[in-house]
């Protein structure tokens, strides 16, 4: 599954790193590389997108269509 | 700069966006800084002396926050090509200082080993420690120092420490020429992440601990989804009512001490054209610019407090969902908000946006927020055509007008965003990837200097731009002067009479006559002149007190124009590109005479068009 897809509250392990130029170069830049831990802090109103992600010590908010370069497993809580 | 200063050494500050680089910057130099700005450059950066109190002199560079020497904004390339020591600056950095906040290592490390692997001479200074120290969270520096190879120092701007201890060391490596011992640092993205999540994990162990789980407590109160948009919708409300109620006792100063200005100027020089000149033309066209600076300050000190709080990245986390709908992001919401205070500022911040499509299609659409020039020329008509009465019982109708400008202007700026979009006018991809900072105090020096650096831009504005522009018009509605049996206003046998009535034909239409264009032209070089040049146009005596002139001039205005024509002028002051500034402002930024042009010919379009339906219906319906 991707990150694109999790609800607020869920907590993911990334499988892999999003491989676009540009965004999926900031998203790396921010930690969203293979083994980081991360959780869905928020969903933005009118419609849960963007989400806020909690992912080492940074809070990014991404758009749902921005996130779906990005692999995770989910992980149970 | 003189010669001295250039021989000091520089110090270069990097960091992220949010580490707390500015606040060192203040708090090493006090106020004593300069914008920087290289003409033909998108550029600016603040620079300043060290204070005296830290030892000997050394000149301080605040570059633009990045994450990475991997630029995704035009903001960010600066800093890259600066340290890099690429593109064609005046500067050579001596020593890089990286700053990193304490709370948040993982992220701003990462800079960090890439400036590292530069190999310059370098310090690397833990920002916030006061908060870390109460939560216990401090790093273990020696373990840093030795995993990272360059000097690492603890300091808090806020609480003044370790700036001592920081120059110090600056000073020794810039001395010595100390450079980083780079001996088995990863060089690849990822590992850099893993690096650092091991080193962290030994030296920072009870990172996780930190205090900011209040930042998560007051996120789930506004940042909820229902009581977010709430909450922001009430802080704009508040901006808003500071802007127009808090700034008008300021404004009356301001203006009474013009007209004193005015009359004192007018005392002691002969009657005759340099008269003319000082007192109509320099001291009542620069002022009525100036006039706006307490609302300009009032706009600029909520701005910088939402911004340095952390509340303005999640204003933008709740609009993206909006703005996506017109094509933009919630990158664009800071730009369009200082649109209320001035367009030039406004159409300058969009330089953090990454993606150049949203950043085009803002500047595009900047124009149309109901800047603070407009609202003298609305106050004017309103109070001149719409009756002081109430519409359903309690609202003021002539507020109401106000407000429906104001929202007329933000509609409009959404829709030409829209149809930008739906017509691929401007090419791009749009995304929104933005990091919600842990939430701040302000800090006082932050904010000081922050309204010191805008409101020394718009004056330095007033004083040059508009007051040559200011002659310009002076010189166009003198000239050629009256003949001695004249028994009009001077101004009907000046250059702009002669245009005003060359033009007339054009304007017709809405119902104009020459005298409203003549006042018009000078319009666009500020807005807010209409005013002045209305009072001159119908030859309002400049002796009496301000309050007398606009109530004459708005009598006079409602004998002489038809309610469908005032309307119309209304509507065209939503729309019309005036102030040429903001063109200047945006060919600078965009390097694009064609989006220029595109931004000048589409609202002149729209204002015509607009203004001409407007006086249709405005006749239809009385």
């Amino acid at each position: 599954m991707t990150l694109g897809e999790l609800k607020k509250g869920q907590k993911a392990k990334v499988l892999q790193a999003p491989v676009s130029q540009g965004t999926g170069e900031r998203l790396r830049e921010f930690g969203f590389v293979p083994d980081a831990i991360l959780e869905i802090l928020a969903e933005a109103p009118f419609g849960g997108d963007p989400i806020l992600v909690m992912i080492h010590d940074t809070r990014v908010a991404v758009r749902r269509d921005d996130a779906r370069g990005i692999q995770v497993s989910l992980l149970q809580p | 700069m003189s010669e001295t200063q250039a021989s000091l050494p520089t110090l270069v500050l990097v960091g992220s966006p949010n580490c707390g680089k500015t606040a060192l910057f203040n708090a090493l130099t006090g106020l004593n800084h300069k914008v920087a700005n290289y003409p033909g450059v998108t550029v600016d950066w603040a620079e300043a002396l060290s204070r005296k109190q830290f030892g000997p002199a050394i000149k301080i560079l605040d570059l633009p926050g990045t994450y990475s020497l991997n630029p995704q904004s035009d903001d960010e390339l600066l800093t890259k090509q600066i340290i890099q020591r690429e593109g064609h600056y005046p500067i050579q950095a001596d020593v890089l200082v990286c700053v990193a906040d304490v709370n948040h290592l993982s992220l701003h490390l990462r800079l960090v080993m890439e400036v590292i692997a530069l190999g310059q001479p370098m310090v690397l200074a833990i920002s916030m420690v006061d908060q870390a120290e109460k939560f216990g969270t401090m790093p273990d520096l020696k373990e840093l120092e030795q995993a990272l190879g360059i000097p690492v120092r603890a300091v808090s701007a806020l609480k003044n420490r370790g700036l001592q201890e920081l120059m110090d060391t600056i000073h020794e490596v810039h001395a010595k020429s100390i450079q980083p011992r780079t001996l088995s640092l990863p060089q690849e993205p990822v590992g850099r992440i893993h690096f650092l999540n091991n080193l962290l994990r030994k030296v920072q162990p009870n990172a996780m601990k930190r205090g900011s789980g209040w930042t998560d407590r007051i996120d789930r109160w506004l940042l909820h989804p229902w009581l977010g948009p709430v909450a922001l919708m009430l802080v704009f409300l508040l901006i808003f009512q500071a802007i127009f109620s808090w700034a008008s006792l300021p404004q009356d100063w301001i203006e009474g001490g013009m007209g004193n200005l005015g009359v004192w100027a007018g005392g002691f020089l002969p009657d005759g054209l340099l008269k003319s000149l000082i007192v109509d033309g320099l001291i009542s066209g620069v002022g009525a610019v100036v006039v706006f600076l307490p609302q300009i300050l009032i706009l600029f000190f909520f701005l910088l407090i939402l911004e340095d709080s952390g509340y303005m990245a999640r204003a933008a986390f709740l609009l993206d969902r909006l703005m996506r709908g017109v094509g933009l992001n919630g990158r664009s919401v800071l730009p369009l908000v200082s649109g209320f205070a001035c367009a030039i500022p406004s159409i300058m911040s969009t330089r953090i946006m990454g993606s150049r499509r949203e950043r085009w299609v803002t500047i595009l659409i900047t124009p149309l927020m109901t800047c603070s020039a407009r609202l003298p020329v609305y106050t004017l008509l309103i109070s001149a055509f719409i009756p002081e009465r109430h519409i359903f019982g309690f609202l003021n109708l002539q507020g109401f007008v106000l407000f429906a400008l104001y929202v007329g202007g933000i509609a409009s700026a959404l829709m030409v965003a829209w149809v930008i979009q739906k017509f691929g006018w401007v090419g791009g991809a749009s995304s929104f990837v933005m990091e919600l900072p842990t939430y701040r105090w302000p800090t006082s020096l932050n904010v000081i200097r922050g309204l010191y650096d805008r409101g020394l831009a718009f004056l330095t504005r007033a004083g040059t731009f508009i007051m040559s522009v200011v002659i310009i018009l002076w010189f166009l509605s003198t000239f050629p002067l009256p003949p001695d049996n004249a028994t009009l206003p001077s101004i009907h046998y000046s250059f702009a009479g002669q245009m005003g009535q060359w033009l007339e034909p054009i304007f017709a239409p809405l119902g104009w006559n020459w005298k409203i264009v003549v006042a018009l032209i000078p319009g666009f070089a500020a807005r807010e002149v209409l005013v002045g040049a209305l009072g001159m146009v119908y030859a309002i005596d400049h002796t009496i007190a301000d309050e007398q002139q606009i109530t004459a001039l708005s009598s006079i205005l409602s004998h002489e124009l038809t309610l469908a024509a005032a309307v119309a002028l209304l509507v065209w002051y939503v729309f019309a590109p005036q102030c040429f500034a903001t063109f200047a402002v945006m060919q600078k930024e965009t390097r694009s005479w064609r989006m220029t042009a595109a931004g000048f010919f589409y609202l002149l379009a729209l204002a015509y068009m607009f203004a001409w339906m407007a006086h249709g219906l405005t006749e239809a319906l009385a």
